[in-house]
């Protein structure tokens, strides 16, 4: 789920804005957990004549966090490159792109992805090279240039031979994000009540801000014997090796030196871009805190605790809506910390608080996206997720009935 | 261990949250600025080119620790006097 432009620095950076994180058991293999990491917020599909792609200069990453407390237990690494096969065309195709070879496609994008395990006792770091120039799909740009994309996306669907079991996918999708983005941020404005709202007017339907865009999609789909502590098959919901804490990042090298067109860069990675929880950043972390944010690791997300437990839009929404949020309004007016908030958000929940459902991970409080692989995915979702009485939704993971 | 009620969990959960929350009384200043050890390690990765350029970062004088970085790595190393030179030659 979703934190596009959330902070002051990534908005001015799209090429490694993580804009979503989906984390989920799979549907379609329920012994496998699907994780989804968008980057590239709001593709305008006609924005040529240079097309939307990952950043060659950027390490992505999608990380799992076996132990709940914020570490890198498990990252799925990505770093693509970009070729030019005639450099004298301005042309993205020069024909048609019915195939990931095709000669007609004047700037594909391929990627390297690694496995790496990071063990808690000390030792070296297992890296395993999953891939090598393994194709993206292009982007899709029009009918008459890719006559067939879904051909061509389930061309791009990678198996690798390192990891029985696991698939790969690299490349544009659309959207999943919805949201009125120009009423929201104009003041909290909803339009379908407006008529309740402080700044007046009349009901009208919403408008999908994400509709006809695209984002650019990194997807894993792992077993859960590779993804779980010791190799467990998650099937307890009350083993606590059940639950992993999945985010995502993007991260650039220290420094960059741009020189007569030539961009060269070096030194470490260093983080720039994260998201576990949807809209954390986006709406919880204060201004002069959200690059800091985005900088450091969920391990030290105690420091951002006042945010969660005095939530600022939480005393805003009775201003903006008077008389449709007493209940709200009392417990501002009360001073109390939100619980509820700091739990599901950075810890997690224990069993005995929803019957039937836990999530828990422990007392350190880091934002991850808590996924109990013991849940089933529900043949029925709820787009409101544990609310909807759906196990396997949002809070725990965020599946594909929310977004 | 005794049950868990939604009421006696949210309870605790609020008298451990402000337990935590001193942080926030933390002055601003010192709540922006991670830590090193919260900061992100990467693991290494990427084309590590030995033709690629060296970068040499000084980022307090007083120190006279120098950070180079090649590749996709840096070291700090401390020479005070080099440090000093380096700054004159800058100016």
């Amino acid at each position: 789920m979703s934190s596009h432009r959330e902070a002051p620095s990534i908005a001015k950076d799209p090429v490694a804005d993580t804009t979503d994180v989906y984390a989920f058991v799979s549907p379609d293999d329920p012994s496998t957990v699907t994780i989804i990491a968008n980057f590239i917020p709001l593709e305008e599909p006609g924005g040529g004549p240079n097309f939307y792609e990952f950043g060659n200069d950027v390490l992505y990453e999608i990380v799992v966090d076996q132990t709940g407390v914020g570490n890198a237990n498990i990252i799925y690494q990505f770093l693509f490159e970009t070729e030019i096969k005639d450099d004298n065309i301005f042309l993205y195709n020069t024909g048609p792109i019915s195939s990931l070879d095709s000669a007609n496609w004047n700037r594909p994008q391929f990627y390297t992805v690694r496995r790496v395990v990071n063990y808690s006792n000390g030792n070296e770091p297992q890296v395993t090279t999953l891939g090598t120039h393994v194709p993206c799909p292009p982007c899709n740009i029009g009918p008459a240039s890719i006559p067939n994309y879904p051909s061509l996306a389930s061309a791009a669907i990678y198996a690798p031979a390192a990891a029985p079991g696991t698939r790969i996918f690299a490349g544009q999708r659309a959207e999943g994000f919805y949201v009125d983005l120009g009423a929201i941020f104009n003041l909290g404005d909803l339009r379908p009540f407006q008529e309740l709202w402080l700044g007046g007017g009349s009901a009208t339907p919403g408008v999908n801000s994400g509709a006809g865009k695209n984002v650019h999609t990194i997807a894993i789909q792992v077993p859960k014997t590779k993804l779980l502590q010791g190799n467990y098959n998650g099937s307890s919901p009350t083993d606590p090796r059940s639950t992993i804490g999945v985010w995502a990042r993007s991260l650039r090298q220290k420094a960059t030196i741009e020189s007569g067109g030539v961009t060269e860069t070096v030194g470490p990675y260093m983080q720039i871009s994260r998201l576990g929880n949807p809209l954390v950043n986006e709406v919880l972390i204060g201004m002069g805190l959200k690059d800091s944010w985005n900088s450091t690791m969920p391990q030290a997300d105690s420091r951002f605790v006042a945010d969660y437990e005095h939530p600022a839009l939480a005393s805003l929404l009775p201003t903006l809506y008077p008389k449709v949020f007493p209940n709200l309004a009392t417990l501002n007016n009360s001073g109390a910390s939100r619980a509820d908030i700091v739990a599901i958000l950075l810890t997690g929940l224990p069993a005995g608080v929803v019957s039937g459902f836990q999530n828990y991970t422990g007392t350190t409080q880091s934002d991850l996206l808590r996924l109990n692989v013991a849940y089933a995915p529900s043949s029925n979702p709820s787009l409101l997720g544990l609310l909807g009485g759906d196990v396997a939704g949002f809070p725990t993971g965020a599946g594909s009935s929310t977004t | 261990m005794d049950p868990v009620t939604r009421r006696s969990f949210l309870k605790r959960a609020g008298l451990g949250a402000a337990a935590v929350g001193v942080a926030a009384t933390v002055p601003s200043f010192m709540r922006d600025r991670a830590k090193p050890s919260q900061m992100t390690p990467a693991v290494p990765m990427g084309r590590v080119s030995q033709a690629g350029p060296v970068v040499a970062h000084i980022s307090d004088a007083n120190t006279g620790d120098i950070t180079l970085m090649s590749g996709t790595r840096e070291v700090t190393y401390h020479n005070a006097a080099l440090a000093r030179e380096l700054l004159r030659a800058a100016q």
